[in-house]
């Protein structure tokens, strides 16, 4: 008797792929649609867990690409301190699709520079942005200027990337009801004034993830037909809701829309693949081994098992003189352990100040 | 009689041929700065003349080579000392100037804030350098990187960190002289003057181009803030560009060059009468 499910890859049966091995043997994904190799210009932009991704590209071989880079006179700590090195350019965390829709907007022209600045003793911000200047800018066509040279390096990104890893982190956002801008987070929490009357939440719901996802994979490919996508969903639940719903309850929607919104578009466009990382996580048959004790982080360990199975996946044989990664059984060992603590304490999430 | 001391790089020929005139000479005494280029070795150069009716002065200028080694050395048991070529050259001077040194006029170093600024960066950048200001150069929207004006302070402080220490080194070895750092000239305006005498830049001015003069200005009055307060932090005065010497915006006169960062022994006067008080 025949149907369907006979001669299939082992990888589709639960049985022989999850039930009888060690979690850190599962293969999630089994060929990978493009081989990255040291030539590969790869973009990275998302929430706090896309920070982990670039980090890692080196050790890998690969080389993340960066067009707003600092002067090399910056000491590495004026780098850090004014957003560079942390994403291709100096966007910061980007939570939300529709924050990345509105950057790629910009970006490529099709709506002015968006100029959300807030002035308050002297000093500027930018609240797309609020982390790029320290103590702020000194006016606002400072500001304008930045955001001007930072938007020109958004749009050479999006054009001569090869691969643009997004890592999907929120579904909830705050807006300015009196120009629709998107916020990274909740102003008043890091800069900004929070104003009850301008500023509403937003909870991003599936139709609108799919099609600002949709959008932003074609019109980037109109500038960049070759671009692949790699779109993965943070496993770091919410800090905070602003919805009524427990937190645990919010996430999980938050999550759960982000998921099949991916799933969708992968679906949909040759150009993107979808890359499990929220699965090796914060699957229950992971055992939450991967989080830290608030049970909200996770360990350098899960990030070991996320980026080893990425190598599997996208990294070609040839990719030279990578570190090897730590074994995962062996005891939890970050590489530049010192940095690694450091850059983790300087460039703490915005949406921790959700609970603050 | 008042005795000083001219201690310095290329920035002391304008000085030199001016104490030549000073001293009733042909003004034409210094060598060029093309031949200082490759030299590492220490020439003096000896003046007398009048500061005022009735007040004299005897001088003594030690011109330093590019590549003359710094004036510190650290021994086997990492401790700082003069180098013994400096040693001598002073010790050498003091005697020239009857055992005693009342002023040390310092002209070391001077083009650090050149290099960063004379050409434009690999990327070329913009900056407003005070809050209300509008940015220096004022490019189109997106075509300059916009770095803040603290980093570039903290930048040319640490260009200018040789000079102060110098200067510190001087005072140690003079504690009883007055001693004052000359500031570098200003910037010329002119893109076209400068191609003309690129002195030693041309190789980088060809590769970078020259970066837009109100940037190279804006530097330049960076530095000497910079410069200004680690020289105060150490004593030691800075005599800041004779304001006749400028033209409108700051920018050095162009009658007053000497090549594409240095000037001429007129301006070398003009200094000289801000420097020598009776």
């Amino acid at each position: 008797m025949t149907h369907p499910y006979r001669g299939r890859d082992d990888v589709a049966f639960w049985r022989r792929s999850v039930a009888d091995r060690p979690w850190s043997d599962v293969a999630f994904l089994h060929g990978g649609r493009q081989a990255l190799d040291e030539t590969t210009r790869i973009a990275t932009a998302g929430s706090c867990f896309a920070s982990n991704v670039l980090r890692w590209l080196p050790r890998l071989g690969l080389r993340p690409f960066f067009t707003e880079v600092a002067p090399s006179w910056f000491t590495a700590d004026e780098a850090r301190a004014h957003g560079y090195g942390e994403f291709a350019a100096r966007y910061g965390n980007i939570y939300t699709v529709r924050q990345l829709r509105q950057l790629v907007e910009e970006a490529l022209g099709l709506r002015p520079p968006i100029e959300e600045f807030d002035e308050q003793s002297g000093s500027v911000w930018d609240l797309l942005r609020p982390h790029v200047r320290p103590g702020g800018f000194t006016s606002v066509e400072e500001a304008r200027l930045d955001r001007a040279y930072h938007l020109h390096c958004v749009e050479r990104l999006l054009r001569e990337s090869d691969v643009f890893v997004f890592t999907l982190g929120l579904t909830e956002a705050w807006v300015d009801l009196r120009s629709g801008v998107v916020f990274p987070v909740c102003p008043g929490t890091v800069v900004g004034r929070y104003e009850p009357v301008h500023h509403r939440p937003v909870n991003f719901d599936y139709p609108s993830v799919v099609d600002d996802l949709s959008w932003i994979v074609e019109a980037v490919a109109s500038i960049n037909p070759r671009l692949q996508w790699i779109l993965t969903v943070s496993p770091v639940p919410l800090v905070a809701t602003h919805g009524d719903d427990h937190v645990v309850v919010a996430s999980s929607y938050s999550k759960s829309v982000l998921r099949a919104a991916c799933g969708a578009i992968d679906a949909s466009h040759d150009a993107v693949t979808y890359f499990p990382s929220y699965e090796i996580i914060a699957s229950p048959q992971s055992f939450g081994q991967y989080l830290a004790s608030d049970l909200r982080e996770v360990t350098d360990r899960g990030i070991q098992h996320v980026m080893r199975v990425f190598e599997r996946t996208f990294v070609a044989a040839t990719a030279s003189s990578r570190a090897a990664l730590p074994e995962l059984d062996g005891p939890s060992e970050p590489l530049e352990r010192e940095a690694a603590v450091a850059s983790a304490l300087a460039g703490e999430c915005d949406e921790l100040m959700n609970d603050r | 009689m008042q005795n000083i001391l001219f201690v310095g790089h290329s920035h002391l020929l304008m000085l030199i041929d001016a104490l030549s005139v000073r001293a009733g000479g042909s003004g034409d005494v210094a060598p060029s700065g093309r031949e200082m280029w490759s030299d590492a070795g220490v020439r003096a150069f000896d003046f007398d003349f009048d500061l005022t009716a009735g007040a004299a002065a005897r001088s003594r200028s030690l011109l330093l080579g590019a590549f003359a080694p710094p004036f510190l050395r650290w021994d086997r048991d990492d401790v700082p000392r003069i180098r013994s070529r400096y040693l001598c050259a002073f010790d050498d001077a003091e005697r020239h100037l009857d055992g005693r040194v009342d002023r040390v006029v310092s002209c070391i170093y001077g083009n650090e804030h050149s290099i960063f600024s004379l050409t434009d960066q690999e990327v070329p950048f913009d900056l407003v350098v005070r809050t209300g200001e509008a940015p220096v150069v004022g490019a189109p929207p997106g075509e300059r990187q916009i770095i803040p004006a603290d980093v570039v302070r903290r930048e040319l402080g640490r260009h200018a960190l040789p000079t102060a220490f110098t200067c510190e080194v001087l005072r140690q070895r003079f504690p009883d002289a007055s001693i004052v750092h000359v500031a570098p000239p200003p910037p010329l305006a002119s893109a076209e003057v400068i191609r003309s005498d690129p002195e030693l830049f041309a190789d980088v001015i060809d590769r970078f181009g020259l970066a837009p003069g109100p940037l190279r200005r804006a530097v330049h009055e960076l530095y000497l803030e910079q410069l200004g307060d680690l020289l105060r932090q150490r004593g030691v005065a800075l005599v800041p560009p004779p304001s006749s010497a400028t033209e409108a915006g700051g920018y050095l006169r162009e009658d007053l060059r000497a090549g594409a960062t240095h000037a001429n022994r007129v301006y070398g006067a003009l200094v000289l009468d801000q420097v020598l008080v009776p």
